[in-house]
């Protein structure tokens, strides 16, 4: 068997606290036991294993809240593992979320080269691929204008144009599939198509669509409360997620 | 090593972020890049207007408006990247939930910017001082090493700062009134000529001044190796150097140890 690009070996990830620090907290938890302390540590995901192989679509599915996203957080590496380990043999890694992730100050334009230099492109790399992500985004004019001017929509049109443009080995998204008007929906899902068809990318979308699972993951990793319910081929899991939340 | 390979990264990262700022900073105010050169020059008029004031019309150091105006330039710089580097990760929060940033070249972006405008603020001096005909000297080379130990020493103070900044929401409050007693402390419009000679618990007085304050010593030797044409205190400059390692590793070691809890406590 060939070498995993994804490896995800017993992960739990825990948030420590809701909000930052006050003297408050810290005089409440002076005189409690420790399983009683305001803001305990909270296990978003729990002993989680999986791997991805080179070329594979793996789907996440869950109910809300169980850990789909701080896992994806994980692998692109925002987030660290309080136990176990992740590893991503991959050096370029992008993560397609809802979502804001540009400086509104600054305009669409500069953000596409700085979203470029923090996924680790190069000057030049970016800028063969200025004019076709400024195209895909349809902005027209207003790529030279501050980000906080744009609609919500010109944001994630923005947003998918540069992660799906800028090609990474590894593309993570989260819950995309709907950006922007109709027309561009479509236009997007024909790329991410595109992108998932890509022999050599790996991909690990979280989704709640059924059909849109079925159709382009090979593997289903399904978390319930943070655990890893069941992972394999997907039709299989799929099966087995839908009569669970049916009842 | 991770460092040396982060920097290479995303090295190109801050120092684009660092000019946008710039660029955005113009293109959102009136007088746009002009505020880099009259912001000092108004506040050198503030503080000479006052002063003079008070001392009944006569300040009895020479030059006063350029070494008020030194004295803010380098003062500023180290002030406003501390200042912003408290919220720095909070303020960056939308861009780090969605890709992985190094948390010091978020801190190294803001001292970016302020570098180029103590730049600007440096060049702004010597004009002035060929207006004043203060003679040039050799020694204003010596303006280099001393901007280096100044930048180190100021980057290690902000990634501490930044540091507990994410953990302590109101830490800003403290580092504001904690700067503006240094801003006091350190001769920004006065000479520290008043410790000179003085002896405290049988040391001398300006020379503990010197080992405490560490801006108050920096500001006084742009002053003197620009104004003055003396050299700088050499072995001082060491001192503050190690100084600026030490917290600059302790700062590295800090934010890249904690970097993946800052987003869930944020």
């Amino acid at each position: 068997m060939k070498k995993p690009i994804i490896n995800v070996d017993n992960v739990t990830i825990c948030y420590k606290a809701g909000y930052a620090v006050s003297y408050k907290t810290i005089f409440k938890n002076l005189f409690k036991k420790k399983d009683n302390k305001v803001n305990k540590p909270f296990e978003a995901v729990k002993n989680v294993s999986f791997t991805v192989q080179r070329g594979e679509t793996v789907g996440i599915v869950g109910e809300n809240g169980s850990g789909k996203s701080t896992l994806l957080r994980a692998l692109v590496g925002i987030y660290h593992p309080d136990k176990g380990e992740v590893k991503v043999d991959s050096e370029k890694v992008s993560l397609l979320a809802l979502g804001i992730g540009f400086q509104s100050r600054l305009t669409g334009y500069q953000n596409i080269f700085l979203s470029g230099y923090a996924m680790g492109f190069k000057k030049q790399e970016i800028e063969r691929k200025l004019d076709e992500i400024i195209e895909f985004s349809e902005l027209g004019e207003f790529i030279y204008k501050p980000v906080k001017t744009y609609s919500s929509g010109m944001y994630s049109k923005l947003a998918f144009a540069i992660s799906s443009t800028l090609s990474t080995g590894v593309l993570l998204i989260d819950e995309v599939l709907s950006v922007g008007d109709i027309r561009f929906q479509r236009k997007s899902q024909a790329r991410i198509m595109e992108m998932i068809n890509d022999k050599e990318r790996s991909v690990v979308i979280v989704s709640h669509s059924d059909d849109v699972l079925r159709e382009i993951c090979n593997k289903i990793v399904w978390l319930h409360k943070g655990e890893l319910k069941m992972f394999g081929e997907a039709n299989e899991v799929l099966d087995a997620y839908t009569s669970f939340m049916r009842n | 090593m991770r460092l040396v390979n982060d920097i290479k990264k995303f090295s190109r990262y801050a120092w684009y972020n660092a000019v946008a700022e710039l660029k955005a900073q113009v293109a959102e105010s009136y007088l746009g890049w002009l505020w880099w050169i009259l912001d000092p020059l108004l506040f050198m008029f503030v503080y000479s207007f006052v002063f003079v004031t008070i001392r009944g019309g006569q300040s009895n150091i020479e030059h006063f408006p350029l070494f008020v105006f030194i004295g803010l330039t380098f003062w500023n710089f180290f002030a406003s990247t501390v200042q912003s580097s408290v919220n720095v990760i909070r303020s960056y929060r939308a861009v780090l939930m969605k890709t992985y940033i190094p948390k010091f070249i978020l801190v190294l972006m803001l001292e970016l910017v302020n570098l180029i405008k103590m730049m600007i603020g440096l060049g702004l001096s010597i004009v002035i001082m060929a207006f004043l005909r203060i003679p040039f000297t050799v020694h204003m080379l010596e303006v280099i090493p001393i901007l280096f130990v100044y930048i180190i020493l100021t980057f290690g103070m902000s990634l501490v700062v930044a540091h507990i900044g994410v953990y302590i929401a109101d830490f800003n409050n403290i580092i504001t009134v904690v700067l503006r007693l240094l801003f006091y402390l350190s001769g920004v419009f006065f000479t520290l000529d008043a410790f000179e000679g003085k002896v405290f618990f049988g040391q001398d007085l300006l020379s503990i001044y010197n080992m405490i304050i560490p801006t108050g010593f920096i500001i006084k030797q742009f002053r003197e190796v620009l104004m003055y044409g003396y050299g700088a205190n050499y072995s001082r400059l060491l001192y503050w150097l190690i100084g600026g390692i030490i917290l600059t590793v302790i700062g590295l070691y800090l934010t890249y140890k904690h970097e993946n809890n800052y987003m869930k406590v944020l």
